[in-house]
């Protein structure tokens, strides 16, 4: 009987983003969470004795140059050599891209495999053989699982390999190939990397993508680590998924359909809050908060968002080891701005004159120049994570729009709430 | 829209309070500020909503504030509704139905109250600021317009707090705004990224360089390793050369030696001792000599006495016999006298038992006495038996006593009887409860009903009569009385309202009389008529003047007639006058004049009503006297006079409280009724039982209590008799079972006692001859037997002790004879003991000599056999000394001494000759003593030191110190290379730029919108500006005309020094004012001028909404607010205006209005 740890994604020193710091929040608890989650893996090897760890690719961060990191990573895979564990590494398009897996020289109980062709690999005294092969360039898009070997006889066969399978959202569609490419093989475990969400394709034979190891921004939230799998008698036996991240993303809505006063409000984000909490065993948490529901205070919220993120904020300092990502303010009004407003009305025509608006990202810029300028400061960075780069305005224009509205009614008609 | 009715159910401090709206203007009046602001707030959550934290629940708690009231629209359509405070379903028609939003919707198309407020609503705060704002954008046209058509008064804030905003962001050059701050961090955390970053480049090159380094420092350390070989190897050979040497001649010496035979160490030693031992065996062998001879002497001198010696097993044998031989000698009388007594006793006990039987026949009974243990037995049991026998025959006796008693008490008892039916009707009663005191409660309680409504009765009014009667009248019902009431009061207050009204038209007319005859008394004013006529007259002087003139006409006495007594023309000219001087009277009088046909204008219009009046009251009259007679006819069957309806309710009411009364005491006697024929009943069932059981009742009344008590007497006597006779029987039953075992017990006994005495028959019959043996003395006699059996085997064993000792005695004094006459004849015919004794002691004497003997033939063995191994050890030794002569190479042992001097001396030379080679080999390093000698054969000598010097200087100036520079170097390229440790520098800037990314994405998001929504605004209030600026312009420069009461001719759009088209106000005489040097009054007539403007513009294509003020008019001087009341009396007529106030002044001066049509104050009084 013997184990082996899967895991795949460590996009090592990779920085958490969308987090803007504030006074208070817990910085110390998020540095360098990608080294320690792999920190936590190499524990978890050791300690569970395993016979071997599959690495199903991205290792790196592909545009990500430091040698240091490849450097981090060695020492860590020496801690394994010590204590005989081998490593078997398919790298996978970051890798491909990554000049640090170009230079690094690994230890004797690292196996890379090929990136020409699938390379299988015995281990004769624990019966199992280990099929791979890596990504040659950034980009690949031939099906490669189809050259991988059939099933070695009495041997437990294993697979590594780097893929989006038939596809998955929001992940690009490398090494493409079908379920049944996989099934065909023979093999008693298919040990994939690339999409970062924990999914177990198939239970027989078992097709596991691990998902990453840690979270790195709201779209990762939930529970990352590593899969567990324990071999009896040539055959698995059990497959168990192992936390290994030190920060946990979550997304925590809150309804407020039922709040009337700013008090009420708070009080049912705490509440959220700690139930959050009480769900990361122990981890640090980052979360985005999204306020949703027709709520009689949407306006209110409005026109205090700054004071309100501030509460909230505090809030989460209250609650300790939480660092509040964003706060989005999508509740509704119980009445449509439009119909609340009457016909006619010189704010009714001037929200009527937002919507008619075309907030595609050049005509804003025609619009009005500014922006323009701002752009052109802008790191290219930030223009890439969407938003403000031409054609890449996923989510933008609804959110701006629906964003000005509320700005200006608020301020046309705050004056009035006044009196 | 417009409001009809505004209802503060439960709101503040009001409670039910109703407020009446129509069309036109309405001005609310509070005495304070609490009264006015509180209904205001009303208004306001009734139609949007209430506010969560809203303060008017100080009298009525939040869950029952309520506000309703009444919409109607242009079509007529009426929804009237209730606002509660709730967050859901807080609409509420008249009947508590929630309505949805949509309905109300329907009525009021905005939901928003700040909204509504906004575009209906103005507040006097309102207008303040609106005048500042319009100051601060300089009469900017389009925002003045913009802020009047959507009622927002500072838009200027707006605009400038967008625009600051985004200022406060970011700006292209700036440095201090919050994104650009946000850049340079940013910037510089990417500066520390690279700085920190290690490239695989440089760690390779490092990486190589360090193995270049390794490398180079290996060779010079190979270099540096053969020189230094070299170097030792020519200073060792210099250093061994004079060892070489003295090695040289040692192994001369050893060839000048030749031939020698080498002996080992210790052979000297050894022939030492072999020659020291020959010398010390001679002296020993000439002692063991001499004393053999001594012993040979002594064995000759002892001799044996041989016969004695033989017989010593015999002779010890009979003397260990003796004391045996004479203790029996001793003994044997003692034994004789014993077994003769023994003898005796045992006939002594026979005799005991059976006399018949000498103790010769005793054998005979030795049987029975074996069986002693059962005959016990039976005894034993023959005992039980006879005691169980006796107690069973005692027992029968006791229980035929005892049944004959019961059967006597039995014939005693009464007959049986059955209480179960009195018992059950006895429980019955007593369920039944108290039957007695409750009933004679409620008969008490009965009276006393019926006492106190008879009495009630008496009291009504109106009516007498029995009760029976009273429960009979037929009496009208509440309903119809109630109609008649109200008849009665409509019609009292018609007559009322007609006596009022009558009243004030006779005032009205007195005054109006008063007023004329005063008039009259100043002079009778000229009158139309008047005008008329004497025109009339003049037209016909002048038709007859004409005539006369132009005509020529004979006007044949016309003139005169017209003229009277004066001629036509003077008459013309003196009417002429008199039309002018009616005329001008009339022109100058008018006021007077019309006054006065006023006066009698109404005066004859009052007459006309009171007319009327006069006959509607009587006709009034007499519906009244027809309803009273309906009244009374209803009355009539039940022969009552009534009183008004009114008064006639109460008595009903107090009617229906009798007739319940007696209602109730109906219901009372029924059930006392009820109550009595029960206890009857129970009564006559226990009177049935009791006679039944043939008992008599003692007491006959009709109260049930004693007779409950005899039964239970009775029942308790009766059970208590059954009860013992139970008992009775059962003891019997139990007795005459007990008497039955009893007999069977006796039997039982005696067929065992039959038994027992066969088996004792059969046991011990043999043992009494002809007599019988009772078992209690069984036990005596077999004592006996056994004590007679005992002493008979004494007796015989010591008859047998006897005859031993005897035949013992005769043996031994034959053998002690025969002893005698072999070894010592002449101890014979001496007693057997004492020759025994002699024998002895001979035999003594004989054993010492032998020991003597014995000890010095010993002695004489060992002496020979010393003498034996001292030869051989001397000859030992000569064989040794013999071996060594052949190792020193067969030479004589007086030779030996010289060749032992000869081997040591070519030893020593041996061992100096090792001792060099040893030094060499040591100081070789490894190299063999050949590859020594040929090296150091090689070498010149004197050109070593010189050779050695050379080597030292090559090593310690040129290799040692590039070895050593290389080392540092190595040590550098490692400890840089220890340095690129995969640290996280990089990695933890990195993190800090994503977090300042994050920081500026949301910048970024903000300045956008901010950048976006004031362009937005700004093109809106321009294009609101086009659309609207005419038609409100010219609405707004009148109105504001009027406001400044002509101060201002009006309003004008002008463009100002940066051609921006500005507002000017313009004077009657054509100049221009800009708002900047307007008085802080003026400019609010000119926002509420331009708010004013909006709404009639406004309503000019949209359905009509109530347009609520508060307070506006508070700073304005008298006859600007009255102004302003005209202005909004005439938008009243237009759309519905309500304004709340608090001053008085608001209300008198809008009361002086009077030609304002449609103008209703309401006061809200608390």
């Amino acid at each position: 009987m013997f184990t082996f740890l899967h895991a795949a994604d460590i996009h090592l020193d990779s920085p958490l983003r969308g987090l803007e710091g504030y006074v208070d929040a817990p910085v110390d608890q998020l540095r360098q969470a990608t080294r320690r989650a792999f920190d936590n893996l190499i524990d978890l090897a050791i300690e569970e004795q395993v016979a071997f760890v599959l690495l199903s690719g991205d290792l790196y961060d592909g545009d990500w140059k430091n040698y240091h990191t490849g450097l981090f990573f060695i020492d860590r895979i020496s801690r394994l050599r010590k204590e005989n564990i081998r490593v078997f590494l398919a790298s996978g398009n970051h890798d491909a891209a990554s000049q640090i897996t170009k230079a690094l020289r690994l230890p004797d109980n690292v196996h890379l495999f090929s990136t020409k062709q699938p390379e299988t690999i015995t281990i004769e005294p624990l019966g199992v053989a280990i099929h791979g092969q890596g990504y040659h360039n950034r980009a690949l898009v031939e099906n490669i699982a189809r050259n991988y070997p059939q099933a070695l006889p009495h041997h437990l066969n294993i697979g590594l390999l780097h893929t989006s399978l038939t596809g998955r959202q929001g992940h690009e569609p490398y090494a493409p190939c079908s379920l049944d490419d996989l099934k065909a093989k023979g093999y008693d475990y298919w040990a994939l990397g690339h999409v970062h969400t924990r999914e177990e394709v198939s239970q027989s034979p078992w097709i596991v993508f691990p998902g990453n190891i840690q979270g790195r921004h709201i779209h990762e939230a939930g529970a990352k680590g590593g899969t567990l799998v324990r071999v009896e008698d040539g055959r698995i036996s059990a497959v168990e998924h192992r936390e290994l991240d030190v920060l946990r993303w979550s997304l925590c809505q809150v309804d407020l359909t039922d709040s009337t006063t700013k008090d009420m409000v708070i009080d049912a984000v705490r509440q959220a809050m700690e139930a959050k909490q009480a769900s990361a065993t122990g981890r640090p948490l980052a979360i985005r908060l999204q306020l949703i529901g027709k709520s009689p205070i949407h306006a209110e919220l409005h026109r205090e968002s700054v004071a309100l993120i501030e509460e909230f904020r505090a809030l989460a300092v209250g609650l300790g080891e939480i660092w509040l990502e964003k706060v989005a303010f999508t509740t509704q009004r119980p009445v449509a701005l439009a119909e609340s407003l009457g016909a006619e009305t010189p704010l009714a025509n001037l929200i009527r004159a937002i919507d008619t608006l075309d907030f595609q990202p050049a005509a804003l810029m025609e619009l009005v120049p500014e922006i323009g300028v701002l752009q052109s400061k802008l790191p290219p960075e930030l223009l890439h994570e969407g938003g403000l780069v031409p054609g890449d305005v996923l989510g933008w224009t609804d959110g701006l729009c629906e964003e000005v509205k509320e700005m200006l009614i608020a301020r046309l008609l705050g004056q009035g709430e006044s009196r | 829209m417009r409001i009809t009715r505004l209802e503060l159910k439960a709101f503040g401090r009001f409670t039910d309070r109703t407020l009446h709206f129509g069309p036109g203007l309405h001005i609310v009046h509070g005495p304070n500020e609490a009264g006015k602001s509180t209904t205001l707030r009303a208004l306001k959550a009734w139609l949007f909503g209430f506010d969560p934290r809203t303060p008017d629940n100080f009298l009525h708690a939040y869950d029952q504030l309520s506000v309703g009231g009444c919409l109607q629209a242009e079509d007529g359509r009426e929804l009237a509704f209730y606002r509660r405070k709730k967050i859901k379903a807080d609409i509420l028609d008249p009947q508590g139905a929630p309505i949805t939003p949509e309905t109300l919707a329907a009525f009021l198309p905005i939901t928003e109250l700040a909204v509504f407020e906004s575009l209906y609503g103005l507040s006097h705060e309102d207008l303040i600021r609106g005048g500042e704002d319009i100051l601060a954008q300089k009469g900017e046209v389009g925002q003045a317009l913009f802020s009047a058509g959507a009622g927002i008064s500072s838009l200027r804030g707006v605009l400038a707090g967008l625009e600051n905003e985004a200022e406060a962001l970011f700006t292209a050059r700036g440095t201090k705004r919050e994104i650009n701050e946000a850049l340079a961090a940013y910037k510089e955390t990417q500066k520390i990224v690279r700085e920190s970053s290690l490239s695989s480049r440089d760690w390779q090159e490092l990486s190589n360089r360090l193995n270049e380094a390794q490398v180079a420092l290996k060779a010079i350390e190979v270099q540096h390793g053969e020189k230094d070989r070299r170097r030792r190897q020519l200073e060792r050979i210099r250093q061994l050369l004079p060892q070489l040497a003295l090695r040289n001649a040692l192994r001369q010496q050893l060839a000048e030696l030749g031939e020698v035979v080498e002996l080992p160490d210790d052979f000297s030693t050894q022939r030492q001792e072999i020659e020291r031992a020959l010398h010390t065996l001679a002296h020993k062998e000439t002692f063991v000599v001499a004393k053999l001879t001594e012993m040979q002497g002594k064995i000759a001198a002892v001799s044996a006495r041989q016969p004695v010696l033989e017989a010593e097993e015999a002779i010890e044998e009979l003397h260990e016999r003796l004391g045996e031989y004479k203790k029996g000698k001793k003994d044997r009388p003692g034994l004789e006298g014993m077994r003769i007594s023994n003898k005796g006793e045992a006939a002594d006990f026979l005799r005991l038992v059976r006399q018949d039987i000498s103790l010769e026949q005793v054998e005979t009974l030795r049987a029975v006495s074996g069986r002693r243990k059962i005959i016990g037995h039976l005894a034993a049991k023959h005992e039980g038996l006879q005691q169980g026998l006796s107690q069973t025959k005692k027992r029968l006796l006791e229980i035929g006593g005892e049944l004959e008693k019961i059967d006597r008490e039995l014939e005693g008892l009464p007959l049986a009887k059955n209480t179960a039916g009195l018992s059950q009707s006895l429980r019955m009663a007593r369920k039944a409860g108290e039957v007695d005191a409750d009933l004679a409660d409620k008969v008490r309680s009965r009276e006393e009903k019926r006492r106190n409504f008879l009495q009630t009765l008496e009291r009504l009014p109106l009516w007498s009569g029995s009760l029976a009667d009273f429960l009979a009248l037929p009496l009208p019902l509440a309903e119809t009385v109630r109609k008649h009431e109200t008849l009665f009061n409509e019609q009292t207050t018609r007559q009322r309202e007609s006596q009022q009204e009558r009243e004030r038209l006779h005032k009205r007319l007195a005054e109006v009389q008063a007023d004329i005859r005063q008039r009259e008394t100043s002079g009778t004013a000229p009158t139309e008529e008047e005008l008329v006529l004497i025109r009339s007259q003049r037209d016909q002087g002048w038709e007859l003047l004409r005539r006369q003139w132009l005509n020529g006409e004979n006007l044949a006495g016309e003139d005169t007639a017209f003229g009277q007594d004066l001629p036509l023309p003077e008459a013309y000219e003196k009417k002429v006058t008199q039309a002018d001087t009616v005329a001008d009277r009339l022109r100058r009088e008018a006021d007077r004049v019309q006054a006065f046909a006023a006066l009698r204008a109404e005066q004859q219009s009052l007459d006309g009503a009171l007319a009327e009046l006069e006959n509607k009251a009587a006709q009034l009259s007499l519906a009244f006297t027809d309803m009273d007679t309906q009244w009374r006819s209803l009355w009539q069957p039940c022969a009552i006079m009534p009183l008004s309806p009114t008064e006639m309710l109460a008595w009903l009411s107090g009617a229906a409280t009798l007739r319940l009364g007696a209602e109730e005491l109906q219901s009372r006697e029924g059930e006392l009724e009820r109550k009595n024929s029960e206890r009857e009943k129970i009564r006559l069932a226990l009177l049935r039982e009791l006679a039944d059981l043939g008992e008599h009742p003692q007491a006959q009344s009709k109260e049930l209590e004693p007779l409950l008590l005899q039964v239970e007497d009775a029942l308790e006597r009766l059970t208590a008799v059954e009860e013992r006779r139970q008992k009775l029987l059962e003891r019997e039953v139990a007795l005459k079972g007990e008497h039955l075992h009893a007999n069977n017990e006796k039997t039982r006994f005696t067929e065992e006692f039959g038994l027992w005495r066969q088996e004792w028959q059969e046991v011990v019959g043999s043992l009494g001859g002809d007599r019988q043996i009772h078992p209690a003395e069984a036990e005596d006699v077999l004592e006996n037997l056994h004590n007679c059996f005992a002493r008979l085997k004494k007796a015989d064993e010591l008859h047998k002790r006897i005859e031993g000792i005897d035949r013992d005695a005769g043996r031994f004094e034959e053998a002690a004879l025969a002893l005698a006459r072999e070894i010592a004849p002449p101890l014979m015919g001496q007693p057997a003991g004492q020759i025994v004794a002699q024998l002895k002691a001979l035999l003594n004497q004989a054993k010492n000599d032998r020991t003597l003997h014995a000890r010095y033939t010993q002695e004489t063995q060992e002496a020979t056999e010393e003498r034996l191994r001292l030869a051989e050890e001397t000859l030992l030794a000569r064989h040794q000394l013999a071996e060594l002569c052949r190792l020193a190479g067969k030479v004589l042992p007086e030779e030996l001494e010289a060749a032992e001097k000869r081997s040591a001396q070519y030893r020593s030379i041996l061992d100096r000759l090792r001792q060099t080679e040893k030094i060499l080999i040591e100081g070789a390093g490894g190299l063999s003593l050949a590859d020594l000698e040929d090296q150091a054969a090689k070498i010149d000598p004197d050109a070593l030191p010189e050779e050695i010097t050379r080597l030292s200087q090559e090593i310690e100036q040129e290799l040692a110190p590039e070895g050593k520079r290389l080392s540092v170097l190595i040590g550098e390229k490692r400890n840089q290379l220890r340095q690129m440790d995969g640290n996280a520098k990089a990695a933890e800037a990195a993190e800090q730029g994503t977090q300042i990314l994050a920081k500026l994405r949301r910048l970024a998001e903000r300045y956008i919108q901010l950048k976006v929504a004031g362009h937005v605004l700004k093109s809106e209030i321009e294009r609101f500006r086009n659309e609207n600026q005419a038609p409100v312009l010219a609405i707004a420069s009148r109105y504001f005309s009027e406001l400044t009461q002509g101060s201002f001719a009006g309003l004008l759009t002008d463009e100002d020094d940066q051609s921006q088209p500005v507002l000017v106000g313009t004077r009657p005489n054509g100049g221009r004012v800009l708002v900047a040097r307007m008085s802080s009054g003026t400019r609010d007539q000119l926002y509420l001028a331009l708010r004013l403007a909006s709404l009639e513009w406004r309503l000019s294509n949209h359905e009509p909404m109530p347009f609520i003020l508060d307070d506006i008019l508070v700073n304005a001087d008298d006859a600007r607010s009255q102004t302003a009341l005209k202005i909004l009396g005439e938008l009243a007529a237009k759309t519905q205006v309500i304004l709340f106030t608090h001053h008085r002044r608001i209300v008198d001066e809008s009361l002086q209005l009077a030609p304002v049509s449609g103008l209703h104050v309401h006061a809200l009084e608390v």
